[in-house]
């Protein structure tokens, strides 16, 4: 079990943002979250990489209790995120980008002392994460000044550079067009298997093209689970999405 | 290391015209307040540093230079620190004047680093720290010389054995400043080369994306803090050293935010351009006197509001933008705004 | 002057810091917490309105006249000043520092050209002393410590009233959804920069008979404003009193024992260790 919660929840003012979730993630495992606008699920996200502290309940990552950790800490660890609304280092160029990402999880003092020496090293690197995502030519350029679906890839790629164990991918997807989300949902293929992945996402046949299991989410609460198949059929789901009173219309 | 040299050279080249026309001017005087420019421009690289390149904006790094200079007079005339047997006392004095406001820094920089204080609330805690050292100093007199200050600073003399350098005489002086000078740009440009230099434009770009890479910021803020604030002890000591005076004014807000005029003009992210910023606005203020220094002061105010509101980097920032124009023909890569003009390696 | 008489005497001439540090605060308090601004210059509000009694008083008025006089002259430069610069700044909270910083600069510098460096000298509308449990007070001090006190409470008062208080609290709490209802923003920030001006005008027209009047004077209230702000958290007034309290009481009780720039150094200390352990001020709410 690679990343666990218990009783997780958080809550402001008098709104739980996410009460009582459980959540086991195998090791390997493509886990897909879905659920109406507002239902937690970034919020599920901002808790496990530590942006928001919980109210309730525990994460558990790698058999590690992340109580008090700091976001770098946590990254350290081996988990690295990409953000719902594309966050990247927009004055910097492509390459420098993955190079953060490349040397984001190492200490600041062997940046300084001993960086010199393994900057050809950082470099090969981030080369291999450039061909990964497909922004070769873009190297050069200066983020800010990307599609936005390349900055998409771009913030996995920083992400990939990390090396993490667990990747959590909030709407990868998002305002994409046809061709650059089959580009992604080809891209998190290639990943599969070396490492434990995570996505949001509303566009349901992304979903199913890439998640092997499903987690819903309603209201800050757990919905359901299961397969794509499993979760379509349920009613409850189709109930969260399209409101109370659709089942009489059908039945 | 071509770079660096050409940084060196670059710097040095610079002295030597600035030199030449304040002798211009006003002979050997004029060539003695050149070098204190030059001293102040090393200040500036410190603010650059810290603010330029960190993106963090301290209303008191004067704090660190005042501090300096008094660490370099305690230490020469062995009122507060005794230098050790066979240790030249100049050196000794620089040494200190490095360590001490690197000490300083650390501790506040900790305390307030760690302690999530960002953004806003870390300039202006910087602009009370300041304010209050410098009453503390003109308070206590009998260390920091109260308001008149302390005077008859021995100047820097290294016994080689075979030979005494002395930077006592005018163009003595110059050329050892410069040298300095040179020195530190250069190292500075190494450091920022290295991969720890790029960490320093991620937190100016975007800390949290970066914390969330698996870097300690903190520790990247704080390293930056402790050697922005060495170099700025470094420059007060040769400051008083040169001048053959300190006084608390020195480690007040107005020659902290003198100096962010200085980087703001000369352009934030260029180290060379802050050591030019400090040289230009010190020597137009020099040739000026009176009522005409008065108003200076008042345009050199008039003049920040407007880069602040441009946004835009200062003179060397305008003239790189304007080349990246001229050569791309309006289009291609890296012509985005000026501010991504840092981007490419340091200075 | 036996002992009980002098501690007497510090606690009311903290009172007299409590107060004036209440109404520059209200005024920078407020701006920060509406528009995330950061008003550097608003030390240079309190020092126009020192002059502008100097002014007033160089044309033929009475003191009186003058301290009503001072803060008009004050909210004329916030209303222009915020027009023109101020507004451009919202939600640019470093570029706003910068940029008020500047204008202080300008500011004091303007008047030191044309009232020149050295201090002015104020004459007190009351003089006397008055007699408070045996212990001579200036008269003068008293109104000061009375007038802001009230006027502080006054202004508090402003706020709970319909229409403007109520509509100033609504931009203050969620800007996007006050315009929503239909209350102008701008219109707000804009009343709400000139009264904090204005606020600071009269406490530096108060206060420049007790103190010395020349054109770097609002630097260290400035720096006591900012310390209450920190302290006493951002959002709401009584952070404000709240934080004037602390501040103002801190280093009057400090300056009984030890003199006025030892407790400059300790209020910092205490602030900077207050933020530490409570990031958003002791009285805010979250």
């Amino acid at each position: 079990m690679l990343l666990e919660t218990r009783d997780l929840g958080v809550r402001w003012g008098g709104i739980w943002g996410l009460h009582d979730f459980d959540l086991d993630v195998e090791e390997g495992e493509i886990h897909g979250f879905i659920g109406p606008n507002g239902s937690g699920k970034s919020t599920l996200f901002n808790l496990i990489i530590g942006r928001y502290k919980p109210t309730t309940g525990r994460v558990v990552f790698d058999g590690r209790d992340l109580a008090g950790l700091d976001p770098d800490q946590r990254a350290r660890l081996g988990m690295a995120v990409k953000f719902q609304i594309t966050n990247v280092f927009a004055g910097l160029t492509v390459m420098q980008n993955l190079l953060l990402g490349v040397i984001g999880p190492k200490p600041v003092t062997s940046l300084i002392f001993r960086g010199s020496k393994q900057k050809r090293a950082h470099y090969e690197r981030a080369e291999q994460i450039l061909e990964t995502i497909g922004l070769q030519e873009k190297r050069d350029d200066v983020a800010g000044n990307l599609a936005h679906g390349e900055k998409g890839w771009l913030e996995i790629g920083m992400a990939l550079a990390v090396e993490p164990k667990l990747l959590l991918l909030d709407e990868p997807a998002a305002g994409m067009g046809k061709e650059e989300t089959a580009r992604t949902v080809e891209l998190i293929h290639r990943l599969k298997g070396s490492r434990t992945i995570l996505v949001i996402e509303h566009d349901m046949e992304f979903v199913r093209a890439v998640a092997e299991r499903i987690t819903v989410l309603f209201k800050g609460g757990l919905l359901t689970q299961g397969t794509y198949d499993e979760v379509k059929m349920d009613e409850r789901v189709i109930d969260a999405y399209l409101g109370r009173g659709r089942r009489d219309v059908t039945a | 290391m071509k770079n660096l040299l050409f940084g060196a050279a670059q710097i040095a080249g610079l002295a030597v015209v600035v030199a030449l026309v304040a002798f211009g001017f006003r002979g050997d005087s004029g060539v003695e307040q050149a070098t204190l420019w030059l001293i102040l421009g090393l200040f500036a690289v410190s603010v650059s540093l810290l603010w330029g390149h960190a993106g963090l904006l301290s209303f008191g790094q004067a704090a660190f230079f005042g501090l300096g200079a008094f660490c370099y007079v305690w230490a020469t005339t062995d009122t507060l620190f005794d230098a050790p047997i066979g240790w030249n006392p100049g050196i000794f004095g620089l040494l200190v004047s490095v360590l001490l406001p690197a000490a300083v820094a650390l501790a506040i920089g900790y305390f307030l680093f760690y302690g999530k204080v960002v953004g806003a609330y870390f300039t202006i805690v910087t602009l009370a720290l300041s304010f209050l050292l410098s009453s503390l100093g003109e308070a206590w007199t009998s260390v920091f010389g109260g308001y008149t200050g302390i005077a008859n600073v021995p100047p820097l003399t290294v016994n080689l054995g075979f030979t005494t350098i002395s930077a006592e005489g005018t163009w003595a002086g110059f050329a050892a400043i410069t040298v300095v000078l040179a020195i530190i740009i250069a190292l500075l440009r190494a450091l920022l080369s290295t991969p720890f230099g790029l960490t320093v434009d991620g937190v100016c770009d975007n800390e949290p994306r970066l914390q969330h890479l698996g870097m300690s910021v903190v520790k990247v803020k704080l390293v930056t803090f402790v050697i922005s604030a060495g170099i700025a002890g470094l420059a007060g000591a040769l400051f008083a050293a040169q001048s053959d005076y300190v006084a608390s004014d020195m480690m007040g807000t107005v020659l902290s935010t003198e100096a962010i005029i200085w980087v703001a003009v000369g352009g934030r992210k260029s180290l060379f351009g802050a050591v030019l910023g400090a040289v230009l606005v010190r020597g137009v203020g020099y040739v000026l006197s009176g009522i005409a220094l008065d108003y200076w002061t008042l345009f050199l105010a008039a003049l920040l509001l407007v880069l602040v509101l441009a946004g835009r980097t200062g003179v060397v920032g305008m003239a790189r933008w304007l080349t990246n124009k001229m050569r791309a023909g309006g289009g291609g890569r890296a012509a985005g705004t000026p501010a991504g003009e840092g981007a490419d390696g340091a200075a | 002057m036996g002992t009980a008489q002098l501690i007497l005497m510090q606690v009311l001439n903290t009172g007299v810091i409590i107060g004036i540090l209440m109404l520059v605060t209200l005024g920078l308090g407020v701006i920060y917490g509406l528009m995330d601004v950061l008003n550097l210059a608003h030390g240079e509000f309190l020092m126009l309105g020192a002059y502008g009694v100097v002014v007033a008083g160089s044309l033929g008025l009475g003191s009186w006249e003058a301290m009503l006089v001072a803060p008009i002259m004050t909210a004329v430069v916030a209303f222009a000043l915020e027009k023109g610069l101020i507004s451009r700044l919202y939600r640019r909270p470093l570029d706003a520092l910068l940029a008020t910083w500047a204008v202080s600069l300008m500011l004091s510098q303007g008047i030191r050209l044309i009232f020149g460096p050295a201090p002015q000298s104020v004459g007190a509308p009351i003089q006397g002393a008055v007699d408070i449990l045996g212990l001579p007070f200036p008269k003068y001090r008293l109104f000061v410590l009375i007038v802001s006190v009230v006027l502080t409470l006054v202004v508090l008062a402003l706020f709970r009233y319909p229409t403007f208080g109520v509509k100033m609290r609504a931009v203050f709490q969620d800007a996007d959804m006050a315009r929503c209802l239909g209350i102008r923003a701008p219109r707000i920030y804009s009343v709400a920069f000139v009264i904090g001006g204005a606020l600071a005008g009269f406490a530096g027209a108060l206060i420049a008979p007790l103190v010395t009047v020349e054109p770097t004077m609002g630097a260290v209230y400035l720096v006591r404003s900012f310390l209450t702000v920190i302290v006493g958290g951002v959002g709401n007034l009584i952070g404000v009193v709240g934080g004037s309290a602390v501040i103002g009481g801190a280093e009057g009780a400090i300056s009984y024992f030890s003199s006025g720039v030892w407790a400059q150094v300790a209020v910092l200390a205490i602030a900077i260790a207050i933020v530490r352990i409570r990031p958003s001020g002791i009285f805010s709410r979250k």
